[in-house]
């Protein structure tokens, strides 16, 4: 996976992407949308701060696929969010390429879509 | 008459200092912003927030980097790479203000949580039946960090001195200070049990500014030490980030808020396919680019403008392509839902029952005082030579219940007290149980006034039965016994303004009772009070505002 400066991220045909959502305080309150162009291969989550998920990248050169994310953060009693708490999600490919890591911080609700564009 | 108009005046100027030095800056920029510039703003928030804080982690890392060498660099170096590649990310893919903007902005609302000015059960001022306090009920929560109240006039003991209370929460004070990190300072299933307990536990300390050397001013010394308390929650699970609610936010990320990410997933993938009327052009590549290189040149203080104006170009650009409306409706719909569920939980929360126990040491100077003032001038008092009275130490059991789920829906609070006399006067018969009582009080927000604040009406009934003389000693003033056993029966109507997005309350009440402890005649008395919640100025977002 190579970071394209469009923030775009580029992936080798079947090169298998591992997204991996982690919250630093509970309650975790994230969505991952379903893909567009390929299909979720598997789906885990470890421990109740963290999810993970993989696919696998489609063939054709140039196809995009494409994933958001919605963030969110739970209030205090005052409605209140602490500005400690954040949500770091990791894209890695198999390869030694390059990591994305994003990381989102409150107030909610936040979403960020990603995109992967199938090298040519 | 003219030392009580002196007295109002005082309270008065005390108020409006308080507004000043607490009063929020969101109320003055109010005044000269645009007030739909001001809601574009709060839509942005969220990508204005985490823009800054990228930008802040990008100037860190670059700078970590440039005294750091070999490997230690490159990850500083990389750090600083991701930290830019959010802050680009958040002006161009964050689509849900997009889709607020776009689609006409009302959903934010349902979004921004006003938990805290909704809040009904909150006590800031003096426990419930401390000397001199104006409030007859204690109330089931308390601040989780700092509380400041001023009351003039005491409910039960006939006084008109001026009460500050500081109330709050020991453990989370501390931990807020060390941590900078106020929202941290909840039960943190993950804290040592003692940790936990402490957090249940709040405190609060009361001055009588009419005592001690210079009366009328508060000095905080301990002549005019008037009554301290300790409050445990029993039950209260007003908080949502609560381990009873992890399910409810699993459910709500499953259901509405797969459905939103579904919706922004398409949207956006729409919008990079959708191709423009010149031929062979992607509009949502050229205003990417341009929003980019915008917000990668942009200092921390021109973030907000910037954020602002890339929104305008977003919204003439692609805000009014028929071949996206239905792609905007869709997300608008998800992301409506998701809000409706989120707010339709937390009201739920904010609602649930609370059940809790408060200790309160009262010292009797004040009647003491009133006592004094009484006897001046008189031919004969008994006990000759001044008075000394015991102090007292009370238990109340308080319970809190919403009728509804909504935060505007009502909330009646209930409390049963028992008072004990902490000694007695040689050679006294009396009992330690000085009263028993009874309180119920019923809180009804009403309408939002615009500019000014949410105002909260509280209707109060409180039954006390003075079991022992409530002084703890017979005392006499020219033959006539001062405060005697008996029923005193006190109705209280209160309308507490909460003045918007700065803490501060102003209570005013009108008190009717049958008797006070002191003195046998019908009492009617009108109170005015100011009370701060230092939460709410430690919880406002960083950076984002």
């Amino acid at each position: 996976m190579k970071i394209l400066p469009t923030g775009d991220l580029e992936v080798a045909p079947k090169e298998t992407i591992t997204v991996t959502v982690v919250k630093s305080q509970r309650p975790y309150a994230a969505a991952i949308s379903d893909l567009i162009g390929a299909v979720w291969e598997t789906s885990q989550k470890p421990n109740d701060l963290t999810e993970e998920r993989t696919f696998r990248a489609p063939t054709s050169k140039a196809s995009e696929v494409f994933c958001a994310i919605v963030f969110d953060f739970s209030p205090n009693d005052q409605g209140a969010f602490d500005p400690g708490d954040k949500y770091t999600v990791t894209m890695k490919g198999n390869s030694a390429e390059a990591t994305r890591i994003a990381t989102v911080v409150p107030p909610p609700i936040v979403s960020l879509t990603f995109t992967f564009v199938i090298r040519g | 008459m003219k030392q009580q108009a002196s007295k109002w005046k005082k309270m008065f100027f005390c108020g409006a200092a308080a507004l000043l030095l607490f009063g929020s800056p969101d109320l003055s920029r109010a005044a000269d912003a645009p007030a739909d510039k001001d809601a574009v703003r709060k839509i942005f928030l969220s990508s204005i927030t985490n823009i800054k804080a990228a930008k802040q982690r990008h100037a860190e890392a670059t700078t970590r980097a440039a005294s750091l060498t070999g490997l230690q660099k490159a990850t500083a170096k990389e750090e600083a790479n991701q930290a830019a590649l959010d802050a680009q990310a958040f002006v161009t893919t964050n689509m849900i203000p997009y889709v607020q903007f776009v689609t006409g902005g009302a959903v934010y609302r349902s979004l921004l949580s006003d938990l805290e000015e909704k809040r009904l059960d909150k006590q800031t001022e003096a426990a419930g039946g401390t000397s001199g306090g104006t409030s007859p009920v204690s109330r089931g929560s308390v601040p989780s960090l700092l509380g400041f109240a001023v009351e003039h006039g005491g409910l039960l003991e006939s006084t008109k001195d001026t009460l500050v209370t500081f109330r709050g929460n020991a453990a989370n004070f501390v931990k807020a200070l060390s941590q900078s990190d106020y929202i941290k300072s909840w039960i943190d299933p993950d804290s040592p049990l003692v940790i936990q307990g402490l957090q249940r536990l709040s405190f609060a300390v009361s001055f009588d500014t009419s005592q001690g050397d210079a009366p009328g001013v508060f000095t905080g010394r301990a002549q005019q030490f008037a009554g301290a308390s300790a409050h445990i929650d029993i039950y209260n699970h007003r908080d949502p980030r609560h381990p009873a609610y992890y399910r409810s936010w699993n459910d709500l990320v499953a259901g509405s808020g797969v459905a939103l990410a579904n919706s922004l997933n398409a949207l956006l993938a729409q919008l990079r396919n959708y191709t423009g009327p010149a031929r062979g052009t992607r509009p949502y590549e050229t205003w990417r680019t341009a929003a980019q290189a915008a917000i990668a040149s942009a200092s921390a203080d021109q973030v907000e403008a910037v954020v602002l104006k890339q929104a305008e170009e977003f919204r003439r650009i692609f805000g009014t392509v028929p071949a996206l409306q239905p792609f905007f409706r869709n997300a608008a719909n998800a992301l409506s839902a998701y809000a409706e569920q989120r707010r339709h939980g937390l009201d739920k929360i904010a609602k649930s029952p609370i059940a809790s126990v408060e200790y309160n040491f009262a010292r009797q100077l004040p009647e003491a005082k009133t006592l004094n003032s009484m006897a001046t001038g008189a031919t004969s008092t008994s006990p000759v030579g001044g008075i000394t009275l015991p102090d007292f130490s009370s238990v109340t059991f308080i319970g809190a219940m919403s009728f509804g789920r909504s935060t505007q829906a009502p909330e009646l609070t209930g409390n049963a007290t028992l008072t004990f006399f902490n000694s007695h006067r040689q050679g006294s018969t009396a009992g330690s149980l000085r009263d028993y009582r009874l309180t119920t009080q019923l809180d009804v927000p009403l309408r939002d006034i615009p500019n000014i604040g949410l105002p909260r009406l509280s209707v109060s009934y409180l039954f006390l039965s003075l079991l022992e003389n409530p002084l703890g000693a017979k005392v006499t003033v020219d033959g006539k016994e001062i405060g005697t056993t008996g029923n005193i029966h006190l109705f209280q109507a209160k309308l507490n303004i909460a003045v918007k997005n700065s803490g501060v309350k102003i209570p005013i009440s009108f008190t009717y009772s049958n008797r006070t402890e002191l003195k046998t005649e019908k009492e009617k008395r009108g109170t005015i009070g100011i009370t701060y919640d230092f939460d709410s100025l430690l919880a406002r977002p960083k950076g984002g505002s």
